[in-house]
Formats: C-alpha cells, sequence, structure tokens
C-alpha cells in the first residue's frame, strides 16, 4: 500500500514538472506605470519612442483658471528612445528637461527581467539601473546645490528592483524597492535615498485601464520637514489602442527620472499641487 | 518417415515459390505508396511543368534551407548573421500557410472538413493554401486575388517562382529571394509535393496506374485519372460580408468548432509575440471586446475584417489576408461568434478549471 502511495505520488510529480512553462503576458500596458518603470519589456529588435509631458499645477497659487489649470505651463517635458537588445534586456536614452534642483538631464539606462511570472513561477522580477548626468550651466553660487566642482557632481543614479504579479487578467500590483545616489547635493539634503514603492493596474475594458502609483521615500530625520518635500504618488488612465499607449495622468511630482520624483518632489497633493500630464509611446519592429 | 519429409518438403518449397510470385506480382503491377505524384506522371509522359525539379535530383541541404527559409524567413537558423537580411521582418511563411496535407480529400476544397481534419492533426486553419503540393499545382493567385493585386498576379499565374515572388514582395512586405534562396524553395517544395497514398486512389485504380507504367498502355487516361484525384489550382472566391440582417451575431453556431477556429486561426497572429499588436488571448476582457465591436463596429466586426481583410500602410505594413469562400463559410463565422459569446459571458475561470459545457 506504502507502494502504492509512493508510486502515484511520484507519478503526480512527475505529471506536475512535464507540465507546459504558460507565461503571463501583458501585466501593463507599456514599460512605464506612470513615473516608474513597469516588469514590461521590450522585444528583440522592437523600439520604443517614448514622449512624456508635465503641465503646471491645476490648483493652488500657480494653477487656477489664470493659467487654463496648468497647461499654459510645462513642468517636465521627456523624449526618449528604447530599445530591446534581447527579449529579457533593455536599454533607453531620454532627454528631460529637468524638474526640481537640476534641469537639462539626459539619462541612460539599463533593464534585466531576471524571473518571468508563469504557471510555476508567481512573480516576474526585474532589475532596473539608471545613470543620469545634467548638463546645465554651472552655478556660480558655490553653496547652490548646482555649482558643480566637477564632472562627477554632475551626475546621479538609481537602482530598482521590480517585483509585479498579476493577480487577474484585469488586476496587476508592482512593489518597487529603490536606492537613488546623487554625488552633489544641497547643504540639508542627503545623498543617498532610499524608498519604496507600489503600483497597480486595473483594467476596466481590453482598451482602457486605471495606474496609480505611490511612493514612500525614507529621508533621515528632519530632512523632509527643512527641504518641505513629499511622496510622490501618482494616478492615471491608460489607453492601449495596439501599437500605441496613450497615458492621460495627474502627478504631484514635477520631474520623470528616478533621482528627480523621489527626492525633489515640493508639491502637495491635498493642496490641489498636482499636474496633468500625458505620455505616449509607440512601438516599432527594426 | 522418409515420405513424410519428402512431402513436407515438397510443401514448403510450393509455398515460397507461391509467396515469391505473389509478391513479385503485387510489386510489379500495383503504383507503390511512397511514389511522388510527378514523377509518375512524368513517367506516363506527361508534360513536366516549368518547375520540374526529378525527385531523385534532390538535394538534401538544399531541402533544408527551403525548410528554413518557409519556417524562419532566412536559410540557416544557427548563422546569426543571416537574421539581419531575413527575407520579411513582419511575416514567414507559416504565418499563413500549413506545410503538410490539410485536406482529407485533395480534390475537393471544403473549409468544413478542412478544419476538423486539421484539428486531429495539430495543424493550424490559414487563409493561405498549403504549401504541400504547390508544386503539383498548375495555377496560383487564382479567381478573385485578381481583384485584391491587380495585373500582379498575372505573371504569377502560372509561374510558381512568379508566384512565390509576389508572395515575398507584396504579401509578406519583404524583400525577393534570391537565386539560390529560390532554388532552395523549390527543392523544398518538390519535396512536399504529392505522394501517390495522399491521393484517393482504390487498388483497382493502383493497379491500373501499375500496369500503365510498365506497359505503357492507355497513358492519356491514366493520366486524367490521376488528375482528377486532386484540384490543379486553389479555388479562391471572394465574399462580401454577411448583410446584417443575415448576421445571427453567434446564435446559431457551435461553439466547439468555434473554439477550433479562434485557437488554431485567429490566435495564429493575434496571440502575444504574434505578427499583429492587436492582441488576443483567453482572457475575457479580449472575448468581451471581439463581441462589442461585432455587434457595433461596422469595420473591424469579426464579420468584416475576415472577409475585407486589412491593407499595408506607411508606417505599418503587416496586414490581415481576407478569407476566401474557401478557406472559411459563413456558417463556421457564426460558430466563431458563437464561441465569443460564450466566453464573453462564461470568462477565464470556467475556462481554466474545465472545459466550458457549450
Amino acid at each position: 500500500m506504502k507502494k502504492l502511495l509512493f508510486l502515484s505520488l511520484l507519478v503526480s510529480f512527475s505529471s506536475f514538472s512535464q507540465e507546459e512553462t504558460t507565461y503571463t503576458y501583458n501585466t501593463f500596458n507599456s514599460t512605464r506605470i506612470i513615473n516608474s518603470h513597469s516588469i514590461e519589456m521590450l522585444e528583440r529588435k522592437t523600439m520604443d519612442m517614448k514622449i512624456g509631458h508635465r503641465f503646471g499645477d491645476i490648483a493652488g497659487a500657480n494653477g487656477g483658471i489664470q493659467s487654463l489649470f496648468g497647461i499654459d505651463n510645462s513642468a517636465d517635458i521627456s523624449i526618449g528612445l528604447e530599445a530591446g537588445l534581447t527579449n529579457n534586456f533593455n536599454i533607453g536614452i531620454t532627454r528631460y528637461k529637468g524638474a526640481g534642483p537640476y534641469r537639462q538631464l539626459y539619462e541612460g539606462y539599463a533593464k534585466y527581467k531576471f524571473l518571468a511570472q508563469s504557471n510555476k513561477m508567481p512573480i516576474t522580477l526585474v532589475g532596473l539601473a539608471k545613470y543620469n548626468v545634467t548638463s546645465m550651466t554651472a552655478s556660480t553660487d558655490s553653496s547652490s546645490a548646482t555649482s558643480f566642482p566637477d564632472f562627477v557632481s554632475r551626475t546621479s543614479s538609481s537602482y530598482q528592483l521590480l517585483i509585479a504579479r498579476k493577480f487577474s487578467e484585469r488586476f496587476s500590483m508592482q512593489l518597487v524597492p529603490t536606492y537613488v545616489h546623487r554625488n552633489y547635493v544641497g547643504f540639508y539634503d542627503q545623498n543617498g535615498t532610499f524608498a519604496v514603492g507600489a503600483g497597480a493596474r486595473l483594467q476596466l475594458t481590453k482598451l482602457i485601464g486605471v495606474i496609480g502609483e505611490y511612493h514612500y521615500v525614507f529621508f533621515e530625520d528632519g530632512v523632509q520637514a527643512k527641504l518641505n518635500t513629499f511622496n510622490p504618488i501618482a494616478l492615471g488612465v491608460v489607453f492601449d489602442t495596439g501599437g500605441h499607449v496613450f497615458q492621460l495622468n495627474f502627478a504631484n511630482s514635477t520631474g520623470f527620472g528616478e533621482a528627480q520624483y523621489l527626492p525633489s518632489t515640493y508639491s502637495d497633493f491635498t493642496k490641489g499641487e498636482f499636474r496633468f500630464g500625458f505620455s505616449i509611446s509607440r512601438v516599432f519592429k527594426l | 518417415m522418409n515420405t513424410k519429409i519428402k512431402l513436407a518438403f515438397l510443401f514448403t518449397a510450393m509455398f515460397i515459390i507461391a509467396l515469391v510470385i505473389t509478391s513479385f506480382q503485387e510489386k510489379e503491377t500495383k503504383v507503390k505508396d511512397s511514389e511522388y505524384v510527378q514523377e509518375v506522371l512524368a513517367q506516363l509522359g506527361d508534360k513536366v511543368p516549368l518547375n520540374y525539379i526529378s525527385t531523385n535530383k534532390l538535394d538534401s541541404v538544399k531541402v533544408k534551407q527551403g525548410e528554413n527559409l518557409v519556417h524562419f524567413g532566412f536559410t540557416d537558423p544557427t548563422n546569426k548573421s543571416l537574421f539581419e537580411n531575413k527575407q520579411s521582418k513582419h511575416f514567414v511563411c507559416t504565418d499563413c500557410h500549413n506545410t503538410q496535407k490539410e485536406d482529407p480529400d485533395l480534390s475537393i476544397s471544403n473549409p468544413d472538413t478542412r478544419l476538423t481534419y486539421v484539428a486531429e492533426n495539430k495543424m493550424k486553419f490559414l487563409p493561405g493554401t498549403t504549401l504541400f503540393g504547390t508544386t503539383n499545382k498548375s495555377h496560383w493567385y487564382n479567381e478573385d486575388y485578381l481583384k485584391k493585386y491587380g495585373d500582379l498576379v498575372v505573371p504569377a499565374r502560372d509561374t510558381l517562382q512568379n508566384a512565390i515572388q509576389l508572395c515575398a514582395v507584396v504579401c509578406s512586405q519583404g524583400r525577393a529571394l534570391d537565386e539560390t534562396e529560390m532554388e532552395a524553395m523549390m527543392h523544398y517544395f518538390t519535396s512536399i509535393s504529392y505522394k501517390v497514398r495522399d491521393l484517393k486512389l482504390t487498388e483497382v485504380e493502383k493497379q491500373f496506374i501499375g500496369n500503365a507504367l510498365i506497359k505503357g498502355t492507355n497513358n492519356t487516361e491514366v493520366i486524367k485519372l490521376i488528375k482528377s484525384k486532386y484540384l490543379d489550382f486553389s479555388p479562391a472566391t471572394f465574399m462580401k460580408p454577411q448583410s446584417v440582417e443575415n448576421r445571427s451575431f453567434g446564435k446559431e453556431g457551435n461553439a466547439q468548432k468555434g473554439k477550433q477556429i479562434y485557437e488554431l486561426s485567429c490566435l495564429t497572429c493575434h496571440k502575444e509575440g504574434g505578427v499583429t499588436n492587436y492582441k488576443l488571448s483567453d482572457e475575457q476582457l479580449a472575448f468581451k471586446h471581439l463581441k462589442y465591436w461585432s455587434n457595433t463596429h461596422k469595420v473591424f466586426s469579426v464579420y468584416d475584417i475576415t472577409r475585407k481583410g486589412t491593407y499595408s500602410k506607411n508606417g505599418y505594413k503587416p496586414y490581415m489576408p481576407n478569407y476566401t469562400k474557401e478557406r472559411l463559410s459563413d456558417q463556421q463565422l457564426e460558430d466563431l461568434m458563437k464561441y465569443i459569446n460564450v466566453m464573453a459571458e462564461k470568462g477565464t475561470i470556467q475556462k481554466i478549471t474545465g472545459t466550458p459545457s457549450f
């Protein structure tokens, strides 16, 4: 009897191990949630052109009907090109107008997929490293965060782990621990900053989804109060038309890159200091 | 004792002789199942076509190259440098064509029997005619394809090489094949041409053909007989989408057949990683979208898009081919709609835990 039990167990195990792996697709609609990257990758030999725009404050001192709820102002503009070298390895370059202390930024990133969600794996795990250089003119005021004594002080970098799971065909969620290191910062500020973020997507129909994300930034005691920064929060709607992905969002952060929106978000969402933004992504086959 | 042994010996000897004689006769008179049809026709004195390559002269390297070209778009998948010179970056031949026998009876082009046959044999249900036996045909881009490609089909209709180039440049939106690639392709196509076993021949007919091969009598009749067993062109009738009044929107259909069409036909291109940006899957959202559009949309409804297809545009080259009457029947479309309706309501959960009861 014992032998029989063992045998049946063996058979069930072997049948389990022979099961075909079916991967989960379409966890998020594009390679970004709103601010942060999503676990989605570009396939080999595809290229993605991304244009992002953040307008001015909708309400608050700079918003209201005077600036047509922020449409007259632009907080940040990004234009970028990304490519899939393999299905699991992507690179990209982006130019940012820049918001916060550093302006005129160039960013390069590399992204690698370690694990993919399937019937045998509960999560997708992606690693992301970014490197930023600012090309702005150095300030003559040596106490300023932008006085840049050398090239290294113009640079910053960020490292992220993206852990995501598609729970059902409508709901996906992602956890994002981030470490940002800026080589040259203002007097009260800190060079290295940790943050933990979460993003989610709720797909309403095949074409329309609701997305949101929030990051909790770990500042040292008192730094956040002195700098008057806030944790970045963003909500949006995404339209996946097949080929194009349009995204309309509302965010309290002004900048795009991790080195910008995590440590340098100065707007309070609750005071109406959030802005309308959009991004357009177009995928090409090479 | 002695006589018994003698008798036994005699009987066995007679038995062996009888066996040898009968097997000899069998071999001599019936045409072999493994014989290529084109060789039989050539032996009978039928005029060989322009694309004729004797199966004895098939080069196994070229056959393999041709096979790779059809399945991957370049001649050698182990050679990475060739990848850059892929024939088309959008399609490979097998996105629209099978490479095996897809009709149980080669003399009839019927989408209903074909669907059952390809489902049984784990093939796909595709808008293009199978490449199996394409060298046995004498016309390509037949009938209504003139409406779609105009004068381009004129040189392609009677010459296989021209038909392949038209498909390479226009249909797959890629580049024309070079000389070595074309030769490899022709070797591969010849290697997958009809054999005697693929034709529905009775034993008597096989005997008849075999006799003609040996004795050289009744050749014209035999050639006629063989050619009546398969179509020498693949008929193509373009259809207008069913009028709105005639659509049942899935009320009258067989969901099990619809499931076969969805999985063997639609998902070939519309799966993740497929050639198109409009991705479908087994998710309920996808079915709901298809159902919604089929009830409201005039251009992208399942009824319209399958019959009309789409066209290649600047900036987005891949396009959807239209399904002819011979490749998808109106009833099959209703079956598909029935499946879409069922899945839009029942969704994925039933699908994972067991087959939904239709």
